[in-house]
Parts: structure tokens; sequence; C-alpha cells
């Protein structure tokens, strides 16, 4: 044989289990030298080829019969201990169910997060903002220099994230969300129309557009008819050329496009390109744009992304927080059935080493062990899908309307895939430590009649830190999800400085040219014409007359309401005032009536409030809170001191010099745990007839606070009744109770605590089965020794001292590395915290409490059957 | 394993096995040889095959190992020798009666039928 085959041949031995290859391999090799020592030539080759693939062949059926072997044998054991196989498959299968359910939602909303063909080719132009930071936005201009220049990158679409709009289908005003996009797009995304076409190149003067499909179920009946109808939204008339699917998104989270900016350009990349070069080409493009237009831009500052990323945002943070729960779950339950395992190798411990001594194999030994774990992980699988299953349907029930993944997550292939994968590693996890630990068996000791030996005593240890670890985790599953409760309870009893209660709030969008008019496109200001303010009495005077309307009020922005987030703080011109670093100090604008701080419950802390008195002729007048009062005057009083405000920093001549009149208490404006901002409440009724971009919200989008008795509701339709008879154009943009708002606002975070809680509570159960196993054991090690200490006349108390004592010198093991671990990942929930910080003593303090009750209570049971030990049959067992 | 002495189908290697030890004790490499000769060249098991198979066929108890057979050259002393069981020979015989049956069943299906 030459050396190289010699070589060869001492490797390919290996394809055979251990045993097979010491019993035959000589032979084997023998053999085959003796063959080719016959042959010649070619034959001598394909004896050598054909021998290989007849090694590798049987090789695999070989180690494949020694495993069934192993599996049978440990099924078998297994079989015969139910309660023991019962605990062990529950523990892993609660864990592989939770990780299974958690990776189905994280896999749909993440790999997910883009679904059309070739995602991953396909990239984002970002242009970055005047903070530096890139965005996925670019402006329409650029979009077409970078189609028509680019050589890397073809496909190119361009769509807007959407916005409001009003349409009237039937003859009822309704707000619909328009989204605009370059034609091809839908085709680029991969989807086809359900009915009729998509846009075709050139045939904007036709006017064309394409509704959804549940809008067009919804509103026109899924009529085929209404291709080429007439649709009449904004300010034109649409012809109707088709129906995009219910299925199409942009991406799988609908939250993802709203926090998009306005208008997303995407290309893919040409094949045998790579996004490096697809970069470095949008650089050289942009520095030639700069070049032809420096104005607009010399500053301009684009990079690339892959769609996915851009996507998925700031999902991936949420994914990791729970991804890494579930895997504490997962690793405390293999850490009970590694504890499991152990026991059973300590009962087997004389068998094991006679075995040992008749020459038994180490490596089978660990091999033993090894299969118990995988024939674990079989039915833990079985029994952990049907809990995924459980879990999403629970997650689908509990998740807030939206949340990623809460529509479409689903078990599936690889789903499928990962939970075997999860229960494969589980197994081999489990047993891991106890294979390890029981074929390191030393005969002298164990051998010895009745002797507790030294091994005894090692895997009491290593036990012992199993169970330690359990505990650590559980405690830091258990903080975190005392953090969130925290948050919740504390959002419970956060006080928002205004009376939620029995408060509705209807908006209205005054669109159209009735109310508004654009006169000077360059600049962007806005006239307000006298329907607004006619609408606005309108609205009051009706709604007031209502029965069982308490009080109603306007206001452009309602705290903590639908748009309470919107607008931009505005510039305040303090009179008389010098500015010490030339800039205007800001707050947020409010525009109210008359009623809106008694309505809402807002107290007044000094001076008056705004009143009907203060109409259009009277001197300008303004309310105040304390934040204002306290940051733009800090050492001389707002009471009494005139200001201007100026929205966008411009001095709008029509905006007159206001009086502070009154300073109102602080209240909440968008969201508990924000900081409180100056702000300044005007009437509708003094306000300038023009208004700068981005502003017009103000004026344009009122929102009506109607509080009613206790009890008494409005209902929808007579709102709606009450603002058609004023013009039958206008829709009711929303009308929502604000306690519903409030609530529903909180969704996500209650969701996330839930969560937490539940994973919590699995860790806490398996945590207990593990310390209560361990005790048990650990009383059954020392019956002997509790036998004669009470036949010493050792009292209930001090047995019960003893086998506690015990328990907890691990539980504070345990609860000392579980604090440090919460330490250090508590702050992953940083942002989903309240009035709390991720470090809490109080929340560790109980957590801590609650883990060391659970260990008492686990160490009961074990305590009590040391106390009835009877020191005759003890000492007899000798 | 499992199976029990006559327990057929045997696999075509396990009987050619079994066949090449029923008259004197072999190696290894002497079934190998036997089997290429009885098979006129047409049945060549390589080692991984061989060995697995005897393997199992002791398992089994249908071979046992025993001594080399007086006489042999004194480095094939050394080498592991293989002997038919009473049971080993009766599932020999036992496959042996399953194929003849099936030989005989194929030639008369073969055979010109007499009335067409």
């Amino acid at each position: 044989m030459p050396y190289w085959f010699a070589k060869l041949w001492r490797w390919l031995l290996w394809a055979y289990p251990a045993e097979f290859r010491e019993e035959y391999g000589p032979s084997l090799t023998q053999d085959f030298a003796d063959r080719y020592r016959e042959e010649s030539g070619v034959s001598r080759w394909q004896l050598c080829v054909s021998t290989v693939v007849d090694v590798i062949v049987t090789g695999a059926k070989e180690r494949y019969f020694a495993m069934m072997i192993d599996l049978k044998h440990s099924a078998r054991r297994l079989l015969a201990q139910p309660l023991f196989a019962t605990v062990a498959v529950l523990s892993l299968a609660l864990g592989i169910g939770a990780n299974s359910a958690v990776f189905s939602i994280v896999n749909d909303v993440l790999l997910n997060a883009a679904p059309y063909p070739d995602a991953d080719r396909r990239v984002v132009v970002h242009t970055q903002n005047a903070a530096g930071v890139p965005r996925p936005t670019v402006t329409p201009a650029d979009f077409l220099d970078y189609r028509v220049q680019s050589r890397t990158m073809h496909d190119w679409i361009l769509f807007s994230t959407g916005s409001g709009s009003t349409a009237w289908p039937g003859g009822t005003p309704e707000k619909i969300r328009v989204q605009q996009v370059t034609p091809g797009t839908l085709e680029s995304l991969g989807t086809t129309p359900v009915l009729g076409r998509f846009f075709r190149e050139g045939e904007v003067d036709q006017r064309p557009c394409l509704i959804s499909e549940s809008y067009w179920r919804r509103r026109f009946g899924g009529s085929r008819n209404v291709i080429n109808t007439k649709f009449r939204f904004g300010s034109g008339l649409y012809t109707i050329v088709g129906i995009v699917p219910a299925a199409f998104a942009l991406t799988n989270d609908p939250s993802v496009v709203r926090r998009l900016p306005w208008l997303v350009a995407t290309a893919k990349l040409r094949d045998g390109f790579t996004e490096e070069q697809a970069q470095q080409e949008l650089v050289t493009i942009n520095a030639r744009l700069a070049a032809a237009y420096p104005e607009s831009n010399a500053k301009r500052v684009v990079s690339l992304r892959p769609m996915v990323d851009t996507w998925r945002l700031g999902l991936e943070s949420t994914g990791a927080t729970f991804f890494g729960a579930v895997s504490l779950i997962l690793l405390i339950a293999c850490a009970n059935v590694a504890n499991l395992l152990l026991v059973r190798a300590a009962i087997r411990r004389r068998e094991i080493s006679v075995r040992s001594a008749l020459g038994a194999d180490r490596r089978r030994l660990v091999r033993e062990f090894l299969a118990d774990g995988l024939v674990l992980s079989v039915p833990a699988v079985a029994v952990g899908l049907a809990l995924a299953f459980g879990g999403l349907a629970l997650f689908r029930a509990m998740a807030p309307p939206g949340f990623p993944g809460a529509a479409t997550a689903q078990v599936n292939l690889v789903v499928l895939g990962f939970t075997a994968a999860a229960g494969v590693l589980a197994g081999i996890l489990s047993a891991l430590f106890p294979a390890l630990q029981a074929s390191k068996v030393d005969l002298s000791e164990a051998l010895k009649e009745g002797g507790r030996s030294s091994h005894g005593r090692r895997t009491l240890r290593l036990r012992t830190l199993l169970v330690a670890g359990e505990i650590a985790f559980t405690l830091v599953l258990l903080a975190g999800a005392g953090l969130l409760l925290a948050t919740l309870w504390r959002i419970g009893l956060h006080s928002p400085g205004f009376d939620p209660r029995n408060i509705s709030v209807a908006r209205v969008s005054l669109v159209g040219e009735r109310y508004d008019f654009k006169f000077k496109r360059e600049v962007d200001i806005w006239k307000v014409k006298p329907p607004v303010g006619q609408f606005d009495e309108h609205m009051l005077t009706q709604l007031r007359a209502l029965p069982d309307v308490e009080s109603v009020a306007l206001s452009s922005r309602v705290p903590m309401g639908p748009s309470s987030a919107s607008g931009s703080p505005a510039g305040i011109r303090i009179l008389g005032a010098t500015l010490g670093d030339g800039k205007l100090p800001t707050a947020h604008s409010t525009l109210v009536s008359s009623g809106f701080f008694e309505t809402l419950r807002i107290p007044l802390r000094r001076g008056r409030l705004l009143n009907d008195q203060d109409h259009g002729n009277a001197p300008w007048v303004a309310v105040v809170n304390e934040a204002f009062a306290r940051e733009l005057f800090p050492d001389g009083e707002a009471l009494g001191a005139m200001v201007t405000i100026q929205p966008q920093g411009i001095a709008m001549p029509e905006e007159l010099p206001r009086q502070i009149v009154g300073i109102v208490s602080d209240h909440t404006r968008v969201k508990p745990g924000e900081t409180t901002d100056p702000m300044i409440y005007t009437t509708y009724l003094q306000q300038p007839e023009v208004i700068p971009g981005g502003y017009q919200g103000q004026r344009f989008e009122p929102s009506f606070v109607i509080r009613t008795r206790p009890g008494a509701v409005v209902k929808e339709e007579t709102i709606r009744r009450i603002v058609t008879a004023f013009d039958p154009d206008l829709p009711l943009s929303g009308y929502v109770s604000l306690e519903d708002f409030i609530f529903r606002a909180n969704a996500t975070i209650r969701f996330y605590t839930y969560s937490l809680v539940l994973f919590a509570a699995i860790a806490i159960g398996l945590a207990g089965v593990g310390i209560y196993g361990l005790m048990n054991y650990a009383v059954a090690d020392r019956i002997h020794e509790i036998g004669i200490r009470i036949s010493l006349g050792a009292s209930r108390s001090r047995v019960v001292g003893m086998v506690v004592g015990q328990g907890l010198r691990i539980a504070v093991v345990g609860i000392v590395v579980g604090l440090a671990g919460a330490l250090a990942t508590t702050g992953l929930l940083r942002r989903f915290l309240f009035e709390i910080e991720p470090w809490d003593p109080p929340t560790y303090a109980l957590a801590a409490a609650l883990v060391l009750a659970i260990s008492l209570v686990s160490c009961g049971i074990p305590a009590w059957r040391a106390t009835r030990v009877n020191p005759v049959v003890a000492l007899r067992r000798e | 394993m499992t199976d029990t002495p006559g327990n057929v189908p045997l696999s075509p290697a396990a009987f050619h096995i079994l066949v090449a030890v029923a008259g004197e004790p072999k190696h290894g490499y002497g079934i190998m040889k036997e089997v290429a000769a009885a098979t006129s060249g047409q049945v060549k098991l390589h080692a991984g095959t061989l060995y697995t198979t005897i393997k199992r066929l002791l398992d089994d108890g249908l071979i046992r190992e025993t001594s080399a057979p007086p006489g042999v050259a004194s480095d094939d002393e050394r080498r592991r020798y293989y002997a038919l069981t009473p049971d080993g020979r009766q599932a020999a015989e036992t496959e042996l009666a399953r194929l003849q049956s099936i030989v005989e069943r194929a030639a008369d299906s073969l055979r010109p039928n007499p009335i067409g």
C-alpha cells in the first residue's frame, strides 16, 4: 500500500464507531492490503476507489445501527421511569415551545421584513439630514438623475409613504390614505393587480389611480364595474384603473412605513455589482450633481443601505431582548434535565462502576447519556411545537393591533427546522454534563459497599452549581418582568395633570378651497378663509346643545390624544427682553377655545383662564403653563408680560403681541415620562389670517373636546351629522374616547410586560422543580446521617434547619449571581421603562425575595420528609 | 441483534459469507477469495461490507470465531478465523430453500406454455 493511501486509510477507518474500529480495524486493513497486493495497474485503482466508497457507506450504516441501539435502550430505560421522563420532557418542552413561538414571530418580522422578490438585492438611497443622520429619502429631481446615470443599479422606484386626504365615494366624505408611486413600482415589488392594471409610463395627464383591495371591497362591494370609473379625492378627479391586492405591503411591519420619511427611492443592484460599487457610483453621481446645481446639492451627502435593514429599523433590539428571555428559559430547562439525569446517574452509580470494571468503554457510557438526552428531546420537540402553536394563538390574542408579526407569524418549515434543532441542542446540552461526570467513575470508591463516595459529593457539587444557575437565570427574568410591571404600575398611577375620563375627541380636517388658500408657493404661506372660524363656531354651538354633554372646547392639540405629538415648538419673543445668545426661546403653541381648561380640568395656578370676552376685537391674550413661566422667566414675572408667537421663528406682521393673563399647571403633553415643555395657549378668535407652512394643522385640523356626563356617550353619527350640516363635503377624520386612546397607547408596553411576566413565571416553576429535585436527592443521600442525628436526639427543627439551610445556601449563591446578571442585562429594557431605573433596588429586592420564597417552599417537602426518617430503618439500610 | 436464526431473507453478503465458511473455518481474506471464486468473480465483497456483516452474523450467533485450523502458514495464524454454527447452517439452508423456490417459480413462468 503506498504511504499516502495508508495514511488516508487510517483516517477512513474513523467512519466506523470506535468499538467496531478497534475490534475489526486491523483485520480490515490486513485484508485490504492482501487484496491490494494481488491486483495491479488499473484494477488497483478500481479496488482503492470502490473500497473507499464501501468503507464510507458501511461506516455510516454501522454508526446508524449503533445509534439506534443506544436510542432503543435509552427509550426502554426512560419508559421504566415515567415520572422522571415526564418531568424532563415537560421541562424541555416549555423551553423549546417558548423559543419556537418567539422565533416564529422574530423570523416573520425580521427575516421577512421585505416581502418581495430579490429583496436582498435592493438598496435604499439615504440622504443625511441637518443633524448628519442618514434618512431613507431623496428629492424627486435627484431620483431622476440617479435613474438615468446609474450603471450599477436598475429597476429604480420612488414612492411616497403616504398622507391623509379626503375622498367622496358615494357622496359621503371620508379620510383616506394616499401614496404616490412611480410607474412600475408595484410590478417591481412582485405584485399583480386583482383587477384592471397598474400604472403606465406617460399617462399622468389622465390622472389614473389604484385602490386597495380592502377599500374596494368595503366601499365598492368588490364590484368589477369600478374599473375606469371616476373617483374624486383631494382636489382632483381620478380614474380607477386597477385594484392592488390586500396581501401587498411595502413591509410586513406597518408601523415602519409610518416612521419613514416622505419620499423613498430604491433600486436593485445589477448582477455582478456589489453594494460598495453602487455606493461609490452614487457618490460620484452626487458629486456631479453638486457641481451642476451647487445651490441645492452642494451639501448633500448620500449613501446606500440594504432595503431589508431600512425596513427593520429598531425592531432588532426588541427581538433580541425577547430571544434572550426565552433562551434563559431553555437554559433553565436544560439545567433541570441535566439535574434529573445526574440523579439517575447517582442511582446507577454502582451499575456503571461494575460495567466499567468489566471493561465497558467510557465513550460508550457517554454515548448512553447523550442518547438519553436525544430520546428526551423527541417528545419534547413534539410537545414544544404544540406549546408554540398555543403561544402564537396567545400572542395573536394579546398583541396590540398592528403589532409586527401579529397577523402573519406562523409555524412554518423554517420554524419547524429551528424547533427540531433547538430540541436536539437542548437534549445534548442537558446530557453533556451528566455524561462527562458519570463516566469519570472511581472504581475502588464506588464499589465500596454502601460508601458515600467522593464521586457522589462531586456530582452533588455539580448539581448544586446547576441549580444555582437556574436560580440566577430566573432572577434575571424576574427582575426584567418586575421593572416592566413597575413601569406599568407607574403609568397607571401617573397623573397626567388633567382628567381624561368621560372625554371624547372629534377631529375634522378642513380641506378644500373653501377653507384654505396657499397663496405664495415659494414661501409656503397659507391664508385662513372666514368659513374656518364659522365652522369652529358652528361645531361649538351645536355640540354644546347636545344632551348629556357637560362642556365642549376646541383645541388644535389634545394632550395625550390622537394628534398630541404633531407640530414643532414655535419661537417666543418676549417684548422688552434682550436675547442672551440671539436665539428665541421656544414653546408648544396650542390654539384653544374658551372652556378648554375647564373641560379637561387643568387647574389654574394664577391669573385667569381664557373666556368669551377674549374675542377678535379685544386685546390679544395668552395662557401659559408653569414650565413656560419657570423657563422663560427664570427670575421675572410671567403674568402680565407681553409676548409674540413666531412659528418657524418667522415674525408675522399679522401676529399681534399678547399679554399673558394666566398660568395653568403642567400636564402631560404626549406620553408619561416626557420632559415637561413650555406651553402657550391662545384662543382661536385671536389668530392671524395667514399661517406659515408646517403650522396649518393648528387652524385646519381642529379637535373638539367633549365632556359628557359619566356613563353617557355621544354617538359618532351625531357628530358626523353636525359636521355635514355645515359642509356635506367635510370628513370626520376621527372620533375616540380619550381614555381609550390613552389605554391603547400603552398597549405595547403592556404586551411586553405580560410576555415577560409569563416567561418569568415559567422560569420560576422550572427553578422550583430544580431545587425540589436537588433537595430531595440530598436528603436521600444523607438519610444515614439524618438517621443517626435523630437517634442521638436531634430535634425536628434542627433537622428541618439543616435541610433548609443547605437549600438556602444554594439559593443565595444563585441570587448573588442572578443580581449581577440582571444588572448587566436589564439595561436592554431601558427604553420601555418609565420613572424607574434599570437598577431599581426595590424591584431587585422584591425579585430576590420571591426567588428566596420559592426556594424555601421547594425545600419544604424534602425537609419534612427528613424529619420523618425512622432512625432504625435508616441505619438498617447500611 | 434481534434477528433469530433462520430469520429470512438474509442479505446476499451474509448468505455468501455463511456459504463460504460452511466447509472449514476461514479468515476474512479467505472469505473474500472464496466468495469471488464461488461466483466466478461476479460478487466481490469489500472489506467494509465483509466485516460489518461478520459482526452482525457474530452478534446473531450464525458464525463464531475460532482458532486457525492446523497446518496453515504461520503468518496466517494471527488472523481471526470464522466458522459456521448450527444456527448459521440452519439459516443458510432456509435461505437456500427460499432462493430455490424463487428459481423454480421463475423457471415455471418462463417455460413455454404447452397449450398456447
